[in-house]
């Protein structure tokens, strides 16, 4: 979903009356679009004036007790959710990932943006496959904030005597009882016809390859995004290539298994 | 917030004494029945002690999240259990004025409610409420009124931005 989208559904979205999809891609969308969150968070504050215009119902003059009784039997059973601190260490994480991403020319907040303003831009095949490119990312990081995904990432490097200017980045995960997912960001590519598409394979040390996909278009800074989720366990599987239409290799990167850094003291 | 997520009997009540009722209120409007809105009240007021540690008051108020809770909660046993047929509802512009809040806080908020509303049309008024409190859909409004779907947007858009500005200064103090 992109901005425009989003922004047309928030004020239903807000008043409760999307459903479905509709409003698992706009809750996606929401996660990594902080304008989108701030628009989101203003409407909002204007539905919740709307229950307290009405007259006011008195309930069961026991029901205070029934509730307070229900909290101290469920604080027996289970453990309220951890507060948005204990999930820092992961977090941090991801702003070690985008801060590298940064570092290879890519810049993670300015690509989503950036990319999705132009995706806005152009109704078109190339748009709605870059659409979707980017959805698969989103997804890709909210998986991996929200399970116990062990995340690899590697920057690509030029091959000597192909495009100098051309970088990027992988990332994966290594998600326990589901699907691993890998996403690859890149820039500076070649966009002549002869040499799209872009091949993307991640390969183990024994010589066996796994085809993630296609890069097919690219935008005016020769950027391209794939993500893909994998069936295959990508454990063991560190090395990312990428090659052009005519097999030649274009980029290559070894995956390193990230760590979750310290918070920093609030 | 920190007594409430340790369970603390008095966080509660506190919390309760202060949007037991306007929870319940909201329930009964949309789930049609006492005893849905007290399961819907329980169910609020579980859901704040497991999820209020990630409440952060520098990003909203208290009362916008806890309606919040209480309005997709509302929303998704409404879908649940009523799926085709809507219950009879209120608007808002037909509730009738009651008096007997006895809390200062529910008080002033109902005072700071009426007032943003008060910023409406009529019209503003009655769409607002047929979508958060009957759960119309934009598409169902459009087709009712026999109205473009794209103009349903824009004017519960433009009502929900009068509202929010009417109400800004309140969410500022």
């Amino acid at each position: 979903m992109n901005c425009t989208a989003a922004h047309d559904l928030l004020p239903e979205h807000t008043l409760g009356v999307v459903g479905g999809k509709e409003a698992i891609a706009l809750d996606r969308h929401l996660q990594w679009c902080a304008a989108c969150r701030k628009e989101a968070r203003d409407l909002e504050r204007a539905a919740s004036v709307l229950p307290w215009t009405l007259a006011p119902a008195e309930p069961d003059p026991d029901l205070e007790e029934r509730i307070v009784e229900a909290i101290r039997a469920a604080r027996g059973r289970t453990a309220p959710e951890p507060a948005v601190g204990a999930r820092r260490g992961r977090l941090a994480t991801v702003a070690v990932l985008a801060a590298m991403m940064a570092l290879t020319g890519l810049g993670w907040g300015a690509v989503m943006a950036g990319r999705a303003a132009r995706i806005e831009d152009s109704a078109n095949e190339v748009a709605a496959q870059r659409q979707g490119d980017l959805r698969n990312f989103a997804e890709l990081v909210q998986a991996f904030e929200s399970t116990d995904a062990d995340p690899y990432l590697g920057l690509l490097m030029p091959i000597d005597g192909g495009p100098e200017r051309v970088s990027g980045t992988a990332l994966t995960f290594v998600v326990p009882r589901d699907d691993d997912v890998v996403s690859v960001m890149l820039n500076g590519l070649p966009s002549n016809e002869r040499r799209l598409p872009y091949l993307v394979t991640v390969s183990d040390g024994r010589g066996d390859t796994i085809e993630v996909g296609a890069i097919q278009v690219l935008d005016t800074s020769g950027g391209g995004e794939l993500s893909a989720r994998l069936g295959d366990t990508l454990r063991g599987y560190d090395v990312v290539s990428v090659r052009d239409a005519r097999g030649r290799l274009v980029l290559r990167g070894t995956l390193e298994a990230l760590e979750p850094v310290p918070s920093p003291s609030p | 917030m920190e007594a409430l997520l340790a369970g603390d009997d008095d966080a509660v009540r506190v919390l309760y004494a202060r949007f037991g009722r306007p929870v319940f209120s909201m329930g009964l409007r949309l789930l049609g029945t006492r005893e849905a809105a007290e399961e819907l009240t329980q169910d609020v007021f579980l859901t704040a002690w497991r999820k209020a540690a990630r409440f952060d008051p520098s990003r909203g108020r208290l009362s916008t999240w806890l309606m919040t809770i209480a309005h997709n909660l509302a929303v998704d046993r409404l879908r649940r259990e009523t799926g085709v047929t809507r219950p009879t509802l209120v608007l808002v512009d037909e509730v009738p004025d009651a008096p007997g809040l006895d809390e200062e806080n529910a008080l002033m908020e109902r005072d700071a409610a009426m007032r943003a509303l008060s910023s409406l049309s009529d019209a503003e008024r009655r769409l607002l409420g047929r979508a958060y409190f009957r759960g119309m859909t934009a598409r169902e409004i459009a087709e009712t009124d026999g109205t473009p779907l794209g103009t349903v947007k824009t004017r519960l858009r433009a009502a929900l931005i009068k509202v929010r500005k009417a109400n800004e200064h309140k969410d500022e103090s």
